[in-house]
């Protein structure tokens, strides 16, 4: 082969080298520090809109407080906790629910209708509906976000498993499948790519939910830090509380891509 | 089912003769099946459950919720106890008022993210420049963006439509570049082969190329634009359907929530339909393509 | 367009000089093509033949002006198309016909015919409708132009593909593999209408395919390339003569030749095979 490749312990020396002072790289960051700096420019010159917001330099001032008070990163736990239990409980709940619908024409036939009636209302509509209900604001909480990646959860999946090539299914029987097997061997595995799917936008919806959810009704948490410092004045805080809120987001989706690569290993291969 | 049914009718307008004896061929076999009556059976059985639930049986904590026949017949009644109604002009304000944002902030996000999303995946040097600044403001979620966007305008109305906007925005935005992105790099060598310009190739290769994903995005939009109008609504609204759930909450007014979470339901529901409706009708190609 | 075309000699001579191309993705070379010459007259059907992914694809794109080569020359009727200098750019005078189908889905199939003409700005719309209309009809395919391509049978969209690359008047047909992923039936209907149109024009092609009979049936010149880098291994001169029907695929000129060209090639096809497995591991 005529290739010269420049691999050192598996690794494409030339080709991260390439990548990581690739143009498009420094344009990125070309932007980014452009972006900042014109930010800062405008409020420095009080610019109409825009010159509302904290400046980058009165931000990476709060930054500095707030780093080292516990009450900031107790914000971020609790809202960890909220997302996870949310989160957890819409998988639990949604993915067998979402299997049988996708598997059982007559379970589809009679509940799907039902979902498509409720998709179309915010998450956030039903906050005052679930408070009335659950004891306790956090349990309240909890069922909001819970929905908001339940809908996401059950539709994706349905949606896969209806999809399913029916050859699968008829190879699997030629083989001598039975049902069992084809529900675990089969559907599972070919519905995987939808639950993956179904988890990473219901993360990206819980985050918003909860965000939402805690400025409304919570006195904790990382949405419930950024209404509170617009409430009490220290514009810069809202900031943190933003750029948290998308590093939290982030990093989640981030842990979610993770295990969706551990689930389908097989859609990794290009 | 339901998507076929309204498409075929669009297609027998464009010259396809037999598409309406398809789409009463196809309502003629759905309902000799089961489906529709099931799904008459399961919403029935839904409403029955939620009724012995909260206003037969009143089981504990159901029996605080607003029950359906309560909530119907405040909707329905020509002097409702709480002051919302279908006879009442202030439902409609609250409605017409949500409609009117959402429609702003839609078409200001529409027309701002759907070239934009064209241009970045057209022009790579743009794209360079303009796409990690987009991807780092997108974790956030649109409600993070709440007390800066009050902040930021004067008024609550611009402070609302501005969060409605930001929610539809990147999402028509990032779903425009993917379609641009999505279309097959041999239909532009095949236009360039063809002695096509620059113009020639935005206007006939990546406008109608990417339509079926910009068309999704905005059906996306326009759910993101619900969210956060309702949020908004929720937090600084004097008026529209998000406040009326909110209010309606705090002077313990419950069936106004059910009444005002139906209709958001429906609306949101109508709107994606129409966008809907406006791509069927824009991709005659991407509909016959689904009738063969 | 056609009338000065015809008055004129024949034009579409190819001359590939010493042509090699190396591709350099994440400083990994590879050799596609090797020191690679041609002379391609005008009006003449050559054919390229070799196993899948040896490097005839790289050959065509550097024709059509998708990229550039690290070496050689390459000429059209007497003008530098490109060189290792110099990066080509395409021109609706050397039309390629792609592998998989490169009809627009969101145009019908007049608006696809007509794109050419239209962009080019050299015919107004209603003129290249006329002309198209025509054409189509020439063709026998009349009553498909207000469908979308995904409406019709993918051996018609073939031909409304060739169509498409005809009403440019090309000095050159560039066809990549257009027939392959067909079946035996259609492709001996689209084999007929590529001849056809080819005796009636009488444009240069430079037609690539992996598939042997094809390339006898229809060429009057096949090179066999090596696995790649992409060499010259074999030419044949094919003097079956034209007018040509499916009568020719029983002749004994056919038989003979594929004989040759049999052997030439699975010799290729196994070091090809071969290559695929060390490059897998």
């Amino acid at each position: 082969m005529a290739t010269a490749t420049a691999t050192i312990q598996g690794v494409n020396w030339i080709r991260l080298r390439k990548k990581v002072l690739s143009r498009t790289t420094c344009r990125g960051i070309v932007s980014l520090v452009g972006f900042v700096v014109l930010w800062e420019i405008c409020v420095r010159l009080n610019v109409p809109i825009i010159g509302n917001v904290p400046a980058p330099s009165s931000v990476l001032d709060a930054l500095g407080k707030q780093l080292v008070s516990p009450a900031y990163w107790l914000s971020w736990r609790d809202s960890m906790i909220r997302i996870l239990t949310g989160f957890v409980a819409a998988q639990i709940v949604g993915i067998p629910i979402g299997l049988m619908l996708g598997v059982n024409r007559m379970a589809r036939d009679t509940i799907y209708p039902i979902f498509e009636i409720m998709r179309p209302i915010p998450p956030l509509a039903w906050v005052p509906a679930s408070v009335i209900f659950w004891p306790t604001p956090e349990l309240s909480m909890i069922f909001v976000t819970f929905l908001g990646a339940f809908f996401t959860v059950v539709l994706n999946i349905v949606g896969g498993a209806k999809s399913i090539d029916i050859r699968y299914i008829r190879a699997a029987h030629s083989l001598g499948s039975t049902r069992r097997d084809i529900f675990w061997r089969i559907m599972l595995p070919a519905t995987m790519p939808s639950i993956v799917v179904g988890m990473t936008v219901g993360m990206g919806v819980t985050w918003a939910v909860v965000v939402a959810a805690e400025m409304i009704a919570s006195q904790s948490g990382l949405g419930y830090l950024t209404w509170r410092s617009y409430v009490a004045g220290e514009y810069p805080v809202i900031i943190i509380g933003m750029l948290s809120i998308g590093v939290a987001g982030y990093l989640s989706s981030a842990g979610i891509r993770v295990l969706a690569g551990r689930l389908t290993p097989w859609l990794k291969v290009r | 089912m339901t998507t076929n049914v309204d498409a075929l009718p669009q297609a027998a307008e464009a010259k396809a003769p037999n598409s309406w004896t398809i789409a009463l061929f196809n309502l003629r076999l759905w309902l000799k099946s089961s489906t529709p009556y099931l799904n008459l059976l399961g919403l029935a059985g839904f409403v029955l459950l939620w009724y012995l639930l909260t206003e037969y049986f009143k089981v504990p904590y159901f029996e605080k919720l607003p029950g359906p026949v309560a909530s119907f017949r405040e909707w329905v009644s020509e002097d409702p106890a709480y002051g919302i109604s279908l006879y009442t002009p202030d439902y409609y304000q609250h409605i017409g008022t949500s409609v009117m944002r959402v429609l702003k902030a839609f078409v200001l996000a529409t027309l701002l993210g759907v070239p934009l999303g064209l241009f970045m995946g057209w022009k790579k040097i743009f794209r360079d420049y303009t796409f990690p600044l987009l991807e780092t403001l997108r974790p956030i979620p649109m409600l993070a963006w709440v007390p800066l966007s009050i902040l930021m305008w004067p008024g609550r109305e611009a402070s609302i439509v501005f969060l409605t906007f930001l929610g539809s925005f990147f999402a028509t935005v990032l779903n425009t570049l993917l379609g641009v992105e999505s279309i097959d790099e041999v239909y532009f060598r095949a236009a360039h082969s063809l002695g096509a310009k620059p113009r020639h190739v935005f206007f006939k290769i990546i406008l109608p190329g990417s339509l079926p994903f910009v068309f999704t995005g905005l059906q996306i939009s326009m759910g993101f634009a619900w969210f956060s109008l309702v949020a908004g609504e929720m937090l600084a609204g004097e008026y529209g359907l998000g406040y009326l759930i909110w209010n309606s909450f705090i002077l313990v007014q419950y069936p106004v929530i059910i009444i005002a979470m139906v209709t958001l339901g429906v609306i949101g529901w109508l709107s994606s339909a129409l966008i809907r409706l406006v791509g069927d009708r824009l991709m005659q190609w991407k509909v016959r393509e689904a009738c063969r | 367009m056609n009338a000065s075309a015809s008055g004129m000699s024949p034009r579409g001579s190819i001359s590939i000089r010493e042509v090699t191309k190396i591709y350099d993705p994440d400083g990994a070379k590879v050799l596609a093509v090797d020191n690679c010459s041609m002379e391609i007259e005008a009006g003449e059907f050559c054919v390229l033949v070799g196993p899948s992914g040896c490097g005839k694809t790289t050959l065509l794109n550097a024709i059509a002006g998708f990229h550039g080569i690290t070496t050689g020359e390459i000429w059209l009727d007497g003008e530098l198309l490109c060189s290792g200098a110099r990066t080509p750019s395409p021109g609706a005078d050397r039309i390629v016909v792609f592998q998989n189908g490169a009809l627009f889905p969101w145009f019908t199939v007049l608006e696809n015919v007509t794109f050419g003409p239209v962009v080019q700005g050299g015919m107004s719309k209603a003129e290249a409708h006329d002309r198209a209309r025509t054409m189509l009809g020439q063709m026998g395919l009349m009553g498909i132009e207000n469908n979308y391509p995904s409406e019709i049978s993918s051996g018609m969209r073939r031909r409304v593909e060739i169509a498409r690359a005809m009403m440019n008047d090309p000095r050159v047909l560039l066809l990549d593999e257009p027939f392959r992923a067909m079946d035996a039936l259609t492709k001996t209907v689209v084999h007929q209408f590529l001849l056809d149109v080819y005796d009636k024009s009488r444009k240069t092609v430079f037609f690539i395919t992996h598939d042997l009979e094809e390339a006898i049936f229809l060429g009057s010149k096949v090179y066999i390339m090596t696995t790649r880098p992409a060499r010259i291994k074999k030419v044949l001169d094919v003097d079956i003569p034209r007018p040509r029907d499916f009568r020719a695929l029983s002749s004994a000129t056919y038989l003979r030749l594929k004989q040759e060209c049999i052997e030439a090639v699975h010799e290729e096809a196994l070091k090809a095979f071969k290559a695929g497995e060390r490059e897998m591991a």
